[in-house]
């Protein structure tokens, strides 16, 4: 077995300490394999270092009671005037392997013939690959560590590799961090997402998979800027920005970051950094074009600087780092941990997933997070239990000059909540014409149905608009809920149009049915549905949210 | 079979036991290869060296009769407490960063690289002194030493502090690389004062009391009062040089483990 126990890490760097893993929690027992799932710069290989023991955490324990292998695939740890053999007859005597024993497998894996005797220092990197695969199949570990593996050498490697992983070794424990999930779906029996150093466990793998890629889409990444660098933005400040976001490894990452994402030139990998720092998400097309013209034709060192502060004075960046100082000021966590295991959106847009999200009270991905709906149709998908919703043939593609919004949103419209209910493009995010993306859908079917039938503590949220059927809508939607499970937890805010003038948010409880509530917010900002002109409206209205179910208050 | 429950002492020692072995004979390999004469330049470098001092003040103080003592044994006994400190140091000096990459073994501690650097380099030493003073007492070019007991202890007291040295100016050195260019001028000032080139009676007294101040000068002090015996006069305090090396080696340990929770890779 394999335990963490709250392990931390912090690294000094020229502009202080910076957290890089924050109370990580993990097991692998005997012959598991566990999947890590995480962005370059997420913390995933330092992680790898801590388990393989060449790093020591800064707070925290490590237990093994297997024996646990180093980090495979390293292609260093060669000392490149000694031979292959000669690198691997260190590793023998440091493991107490037998040399004789298993040179004759390490001959016939590598295929190095008589470069086995040669310098290290004249292989070629797929020589050097071969080499460091077979040295560490040469140990008999109980707990293989792989770090991005198989992704170097031919097609004929990477089969040898794999069979000798997974099926000469298929009864060893695993632990595998990749960025990118295929490996890890094709192998684990259960993975986590590592996201700015902290770790989640999920129970399957697919559910890892739906939370991650939601993470890269909307990128809600958090940084440790604060609102001081709007004060002094400083040289110091935009050397933070670069380091911390890590950007000199991106390139590995373009595949998943979007046809837009390949780095032709250092302005975009700092325009990059800004959105990521700055803003929390990664840049969209056009805004990374723009800001990089923009770099190319002021140019310099004062480029950078006026482009700082051209993002400081932003509006969206304010809000960003306000939270960020926010969320670390008011501590949630406590409360977030008391009433429920998960808080589920209901829709009727992006926002209430969005802000469950900001607050990372967002557990898994589901059905409703990331299309438009209304409550009307809410309501019939959960009577009809998804049947119209996944009915494929319902589906029709928006052509590009006919969408609202924009060339990569108003995707797929339904034909039948188009009709019936007036949605209009109503997957405005995944293009449900995709395998992919439909099998995608299928799962967050999948866990909304069970976060419905089983009786775990789940709150369904729907955070809209304020009209005057607000009750009624209300009402749709717990029957339909209450219907399927009488026990449901369901709330449902109504933001109010106008702001208080008292310079106070305010909730008030309009109706209130077992454990389904209605609430009108007002904040103290106008609404502008994704976020509050005032970003304190938001933590107020988390908090009233929280204060409706403690354990307290709880009804009945 | 590799253990993870290093939780008994025993244990403990086999792992680090096993690490140092693979270290040393990795070491052997990358700095000597397999031609030529191969690792026997281990001791045959510093054998070289120690020769071409001895001829060469052999040379220089032909004729010289202000001291009767032996030249040529007084160069072998003398130089060779000079190779033994200097060497074991620099060798400890950036002995981390080429084998950073070893540190991917969990076994493989930044204390074992010194470890190992300093058991090769005074292993060398000692075995090409060995050989030197065997070699030139056969053939009668110097007399047999009279006390090898109070020798050995001087030796393996300039041992001690060598390494000791080692660990600490290694440690600081990759703590801030400025220690590491300071480190040759201060070695090549220290030699004056190490007491290889001149005994300690030799001295006047107000200088002697200031050599004696350093514990290179009391080791070679031992060592030559060894080989001569009563035919010399020697001044040397072993309590001082053991306190000296007892609190150098703690702030040697001390160096090492701090850093080694900062060295990254």
């Amino acid at each position: 077995m394999l335990d963490l126990r709250q392990v931390s890490k912090y690294y000094q760097t020229r502009t202080g300490s910076r957290q890089v893993l924050n109370n990580i929690n993990l097991r692998v027992s005997k012959s598991e394999r566990v999947g890590i799932l995480g962005r370059n710069g997420a913390g995933k290989s330092t992680l790898i270092r801590l388990i393989g023991g060449s790093e020591l955490p800064t707070s925290g324990t490590i237990e093994r009671s297997m024996s646990v292998s180093w980090p495979l695939a390293f292609s260093g740890g060669f000392q490149g005037s000694l031979t292959g053999l000669d690198n691997l007859r260190f590793v023998c005597r440091i493991y107490s392997v037998s040399y004789s024993d298993v040179v004759p497998f390490v001959e016939d894996f590598t295929e190095l013939g008589r470069y086995l005797r040669e310098p290290v220092k004249t292989y070629s990197n797929g020589m050097r690959a071969r080499l460091a695969f077979a040295l560490s199949m040469a140990v008999d570990f109980d707990c293989f560590l792989i770090d991005e593996v198989l992704a170097v050498g031919d097609a004929n490697f990477q089969e040898k590799c794999r069979q000798e992983l997974f099926v000469n070794r298929k009864n060893r424990a695993m632990l595998m961090v990749a960025h990118d999930a295929s490996m890890i779906r094709e192998h684990c029996s259960r993975a986590c997402v590592l996201e700015n150093g902290v770790l989640r466990n999920f129970d399957d793998v697919n559910t890892a998979y739906d939370y991650y890629h939601d993470e890269l889409r909307s990128s809600n990444t958090r940084y440790s800027l604060s609102l001081s660098v709007l004060e002094h933005p400083t040289t110091n400040a935009i050397n933070t920005l670069l380091e911390n976001t890590n950007i000199t490894s991106l390139n590995s990452d373009t595949d998943q970051l979007g046809p837009n994402m390949s780095f032709d030139n250092q302005n975009e990998r700092i325009v990059t950094a800004f959105y990521r720092q700055l803003l929390g998400r990664e840049p969209d097309a056009i805004g990374l074009r723009t800001h990089s013209n923009w770099m190319q034709q002021h140019g310099g060192e004062d480029a950078v600087q006026d482009l700082l502060k051209m993002f400081l004075a932003n509006d969206e960046c304010r809000q960003y780092l306000a939270r960020q100082d926010m969320s670390r000021l008011v501590g949630l966590s406590a409360e977030k941990a008391q009433a429920f295991d998960s808080i589920v959106s209901l829709g009727t847009h992006c926002y209430t997933a969005t802000f469950l999200k900001r607050f990372q009270l967002k557990k898994f991905s589901s059905a409703f997070d990331w299309i438009f709906s209304n409550p009307s149709m809410i309501a019939h998908v959960i009577d009809d239990d998804f049947e119209t919703f996944l009915d494929a043939t319902q589906y029709s593609p928006v052509p590009i000059e006919q969408r609202r919004d924009g060339t990569d949103v108003n995707r797929v419209q339904h034909s039948y909540y188009k009709q019936a209910h007036g949605v209009d493009f109503m997957f405005n995010h995944h293009d449900v014409h995709e395998p992919k993306d439909y099998a995608y859908l299928t799962r967050c079917v999948e866990r909304f149905r069970s976060a419905l039938r089983d009786n775990a503590k789940t709150l369904f949220l729907l955070l809209r608009r304020e009209t005057e059927h607000s009750i009624r809508e209300f009402e749709l939607i717990r029957d339909a809920l209450q219907r399927k499970n009488e026990d449901v937890s369901f709330m449902f805010v109504a933001v109010a149009n106008t702001p208080t003038h008292t310079g106070v948010a305010r909730m008030d409880v309009l109706a209130r049915d077992q454990n389904a509530v209605l609430s009108r917010f007002s904040g103290t900002s106008h609404w502008r549905t994704l976020d509050f002109v005032d970003p304190f409206d938001e933590f107020c209205l988390l908090r009233a949210i929280l204060s409706n179910f403690s354990p307290t208050s709880k009804p009945n | 079979m590799f253990s993870n429950n290093s939780d008994t002492l025993v244990n403990a020692i086999a792992v680090q036991s096993r690490i140092v072995y693979a270290l040393i004979m990795r070491e052997i390999i990358t700095r000597y290869g397999r031609h030529n004469i191969g690792f026997a330049w281990l001791f045959a470098e510093p054998m070289l060296f120690t020769v071409g001092v001895t001829a060469l003040w052999s040379i220089v103080h032909t004729g010289d009769t202000s001291h009767t003592i032996n030249i040529i044994a007084f160069a072998v006994t003398s130089y060779s407490t000079v190779l033994i400190w200097r060497n074991t140091i620099g060798r400890c000096t950036l002995a981390v960063e080429p084998n950073l990459s070893l540190l991917f073994h969990r076994n493989v501690r930044v204390l074992d690289l010194f470890i190992a650097r300093i058991i090769l380099e005074i292993v060398g030493i000692t075995l090409s002194v060995i050989t030197l003073m065997t070699v030139f007492v056969g053939t009668g070019m110097i007399p047999p030493p009279a006390d090898i007991l109070t020798m050995v202890g001087g030796w393996l007291l300039l041992a001690w502090y060598s390494a000791a040295m080692g660990l600490l100016v290694g440690g600081l050195c990759e703590y801030s690389e400025i220690i590491e260019r300071f480190w040759h001028p201060i070695a090549y000032f220290q030699l004056p004062v190490s007491g290889a080139f001149a005994m300690a009676s030799w001295l006047p007294p107000k200088i002697r009391e200031i050599v004696l101040w350093f514990p290179a000068a009391n080791c070679a002090e031992i060592f030559r009062a060894g080989y001569f015996g009563s035919s010399i006069k020697s001044y040397y305090s072993v309590g001082y040089v053991a306190v000296v090396c007892t609190l150098l080696t703690w702030a040697g340990l001390a160096a090492v483990k701090f850093i080694s929770s900062k060295v990254e890779h």
